[in-house]
């Protein structure tokens, strides 16, 4: 019987939850062992055509169209999607901005700091333009399994995704709630 | 409340017993039976705003909120099952929605009840919309930030200002999700009433009022991993039962004891709160010798002694020596000094706040030929009474927490607030303020006790007021000085004061101009004229300049020390409080100084000392303190270690004595803490 395949994406978040994930040390044999790991910022594979995939993982939120574009296409290839982190699970740290307008912040980042010249507003169509407010994985598609946390830890990767393997989906137990 | 009816009830099976007219939440706590709650704080009155504390009855549809409903007989109660849980869950969820929650301390700090709350329920997600709207961060306060981004309005802070600060000066305005708390007339705290009290941020289950010093303080670790002592806060005398939470030798938060039976409800002022866990600059560590080449060069102790003690002896016999206290040392230094120093040395010991003591002491003096063994009433008449006179006292400044009492007790028992001197006292609760400047307060207040005295009236079957009057006779030509708005103003003043059922005088340091005993003289006798309170104490209390004062007044280190200074010619000890304080106005002009000091030296005492010898913080020895109306003892037990290198005073000062060749310190602590209290002559009058 073949692997199951597993994608994970990188959206508007940090990596911290892939590095928490990469933080499993000898552990990732294991779980490397048992899945085949398909489209994922570790394998460095850009092109987002995802296979048919057992487990999709999102970290970060969705803040850009092509984040947009990218968890609609995962949630349409997987059978189980997770979102990994505090900003796929509520937003997290991104949802900064969205207490302010939007061309304010760009206006803020682009133009007003003070160690810019000159600067402009970015407008060349390959740059994905921002979402008026960056919202939670869930806030757009469905989700199967939420591990909050920045980041969550190892171990809580690990459960997730050995349940997962193992047929369970639900909730994650308290001792690895946290979310910080 | 004992003879209430037990009422019988069945909680989660169990089958209890609890007093009608507790509440199911009471009920279920005291027998062990944990329900969560937010709004809810025991210290304070039942809310059941938040509703997370829903339990079902009866197998009732409606869940109710188990803080505010009674107990009844036969009550079937259950505290969980996946309906109550779901409906905690979705009310936490709301709440997380509701505004900013993405935190970045209490993950660090674990100091925030809506967290804890929600890792116990469980909350991975919020399946609720997000409303992302802006509410405004009062950060005005130079103590604390409200952030009405992190508030749930479970309105513990609100209910906490009315019920423990008895301030009632926050409220909350506008409604549904634009509610905010307001503080007053919706001002900023800086232009608000609020007079930092901090009792709101320590009840406070999120982060919205929160410490500026925080981010320090969340990294330092988890709230369980603190150490929590309770003390006594000597700093201005009041004597405040505090909660200090220290990592190791660092302070990280300073909690009021709420829950005690003092009048002020455990709440604290912003000195026995913030100040402390302030920055005070870098301690002292080893001794200072000035040198040949005039230099200050770090020593042994040996060395430092040896230099002190050959200063002393030479000043001895050359110009004498004098000791320096300052006000908040704890009663054991305050005696030792004074042992060493005019015993041991034939010289002269005295505060740093003499110069305001010294009037003070001569009152009682006064006041002792006729009037026996009186005292000062204890501040928790504060509390009781229905008129509170202010004579040229700042107690915003000085004793905030006689302040808030005052204030209290206006807003709560409409008692009245007056005052009397250059400074307004708390300007929105004043009734009636006479300004008198410092200068004309003895013409003041002498006019004031004339004008009482008129109103009195009655037979004195003592005849003491006999005395009194002779000391108000001159009243007639001397009242000359005053203006007549001011003549009549005191007169109302005067009538509020005889009609009141229980007034209490609070006197301000400034009552007690230097070589001038009489204004507060006048006002111990106005005190007098509506008699004594139990335990023999006059209606009045005064706040001393410094924490311990009333010690240094009943150990009788009373000479002015400007006097002192005149003559000082030799040496002179001085021994700086561990509060962190460096209160010495003035340079004292002997030819040998020695400080005690906690920290390293500002540059302008360095110049004119010639050894400093280190010493610990007030939290890192033992040390009694009394209280500013000399009516309570605390003892501080140390709970910090001193740094490396530093010493105890009461062992150095009786190294020093050692040296000096003066036998008669005691040599242990035990003695010495007897032989202070000993000193002090507790129970019997002021002087």
């Amino acid at each position: 019987m073949a692997k199951p395949r597993v994608g994970t994406v990188w959206l508007e978040g940090c990596a911290g939850c892939h590095m928490s994930f990469l933080d499993l040390d000898e552990r990732l044999l294991q779980v490397l062992g048992a899945v085949e790991l398909t489209v994922s910022p570790i394998t460095d594979y850009k092109d987002y055509d995802f296979p048919e995939l057992t487990l999709g993982i999102v970290e970060g939120a969705i803040g850009t169209t092509e984040h947009q574009q990218i968890a609609r296409k995962l949630r349409s290839r997987c059978k189980i999607l997770i979102a990994l982190g505090d900003c796929a699970a509520f937003g997290g740290i991104n949802t900064m901005r969205n207490w302010i307008p939007k061309q304010e912040v760009l206006r803020y980042g682009y133009v007003e700091t003070l160690s810019t010249v000159d600067g402009a507003i970015p407008c060349d169509k390959e740059i994905p333009p921002l979402l008026d407010q960056v919202l939670p994985l869930d806030h757009l598609v469905e989700v199967d399994l939420y591990l909050p946390g920045c980041p969550p830890s190892p171990e809580a990767i690990a459960y997730a995704i050995t349940s997962i393997l193992e047929g369970k989906t639900g909730v994650l137990p308290s001792a690895m709630l946290h979310f910080d | 409340m004992e003879d209430r009816p037990m009422v019988r009830l069945t909680i989660d099976g169990q089958k209890i017993e609890a007093m009608q007219g507790t509440t199911i939440l009471e009920a279920a706590t005291e027998n062990g039976i944990r329900i969560p709650t937010l709004c809810h704080h025991p210290d304070l009155s039942n809310w059941g705003g938040c509703r997370i504390c829903v339990v079902e009855v009866d197998g009732s549809p409606r869940l109710v909120a188990s803080c505010v409903m009674p107990v009844r007989d036969g009550m079937e109660v259950v505290t969980r099952n996946e309906r109550i849980l779901e409906s905690r869950r979705t009310i936490l969820e709301f709440l997380l929605a509701e505004r900013n929650h993405y935190c970045m301390f209490c993950a660090q700090s674990g100091d925030c009840e809506l967290q804890s709350l929600a890792y116990e329920l469980g909350i991975d997600h919020i399946r609720v919309p997000l409303s992302f709207r802006m509410h405004p961060v009062d950060a005005s306060n130079p103590h604390m930030v409200l952030d009405h981004n992190r508030c749930i309005l479970c309105g513990r802070c609100v209910r906490a200002c009315k019920e423990l600060a008895g301030k009632s000066m926050l409220n909350y305005q506008n409604r549904g999700a634009h509610s905010l708390i307001c503080k007053d007339l919706n001002d900023s705290t800086e232009d608000s009433d609020c007079d930092s009290c901090g009792v709101c941020l320590q009840l406070c289950p999120t982060g919205a009022i929160y410490s500026r010093l925080r981010p320090h303080q969340s990294v330092l670790g988890k709230k369980g991993s603190l150490r929590v002592v309770e003390t006594k806060c000597p700093i201005c005398g009041l004597l405040c039962s505090t909660r200090w939470s220290l990592k190791g030798q660092i302070p990280v938060r300073i909690d009021g004891a709420v829950s005690t039976e003092r009048p002020d409800s455990g709440q604290l002022c912003w000195k026995g709160r913030f100040k402390p866990l302030e920055d005070q600059g870098e301690r002292l560590i080893e001794p200072l010798v000035r040198q040949q080449d005039g230099a200050l060069r770090p020593t042994t102790w040996e060395d430092a002694l040896e230099r002190v003690a050959e200063g002393l002896s030479t000043a001895k016999s050359k110009g004498g020596v004098m000791g320096l206290a300052s006000g908040g040392c704890s009663s054991e230094e305050i005696y030792l000094l004074k042992e060493l120093v005019e015993e041991g040395l034939g010289g002269c010991a005295a505060v740093t706040e003499g110069e305001v003591l010294v009037p003070l002491l001569e009152a009682w003096r006064e006041m002792d030929r006729t009037f026996l063994g009186l005292k000062e009433s204890s501040f928790d008449r504060l509390a009781e009474a229905d008129l509170i006179l202010f004579a040229e006292a700042d107690p915003q400044v000085t004793h905030p927490l006689v302040a808030a009492l005052a204030k209290g007790a206006v807003l709560e028992r409409k008692a009245a607030v007056t005052s009397l001197g250059s400074t307004r006292v708390l300007p929105s609760y004043n009734g009636l303020h006479v300004s008198v400047p410092q200068q004309a307060l003895a013409v003041a207040t002498r006019a004031l006790l004339g004008s009482a005295l008129g109103r009195v009236g009655g037979v004195d079957p003592l005849r003491r007021w006999r005395r009194i009057l002779s000391v108000v006779e001159a009243f007639q030509e001397e009242s000359k000085e005053l203006d007549r708005a001011t003549t009549s103003a005191l007169e109302i003043l005067a009538k509020g004061f005889v009609e009141a059922r229980s007034p209490i005088i609070v006197a301000g340091e400034g009552m007690m101009a230097p070589g001038d005993p009489s204004p507060i003289l006048n006002i111990m006798f106005l005190a007098l004229l509506k008699g004594l309170v139990p335990s023999n104490a006059l209606r009045l209390l005064v706040l001393k300049p410094a924490g311990n004062s009333a010690a240094a007044l009943r150990l009788g280190c009373l000479v002015v020390p400007r006097d002192l200074c005149a003559r000082g010619e030799g040496g002179c000890l001085i021994l700086l409080d561990g509060q962190g304080r460096i209160p010495l106005g003035y340079r004292p002009p002997a030819q040998f100084t020695a400080v005690f000091c906690p920290f390293l030296p500002s540059r302008e005492l360095m110049d004119s000392v010639d050894v400093f010898l280190p010493r610990p913080l007030w939290t890192e020895q033992r040390g009694t303190y009394l209280s500013v109306d000399g009516n309570e003892l605390g003892r501080v037990v140390p709970f910090k270690t001193p740094p490396r290198g530093v010493l105890r005073t009461w062992e150095i000062l009786v190294a020093l004595a050692g040296r000096l060749g003066v036998r008669h310190l005691p040599e242990d602590e035990g003695t010495l803490m007897a032989r202070t209290l000993a000193a002090m002559n507790l129970g019997t009058g002021c002087s």
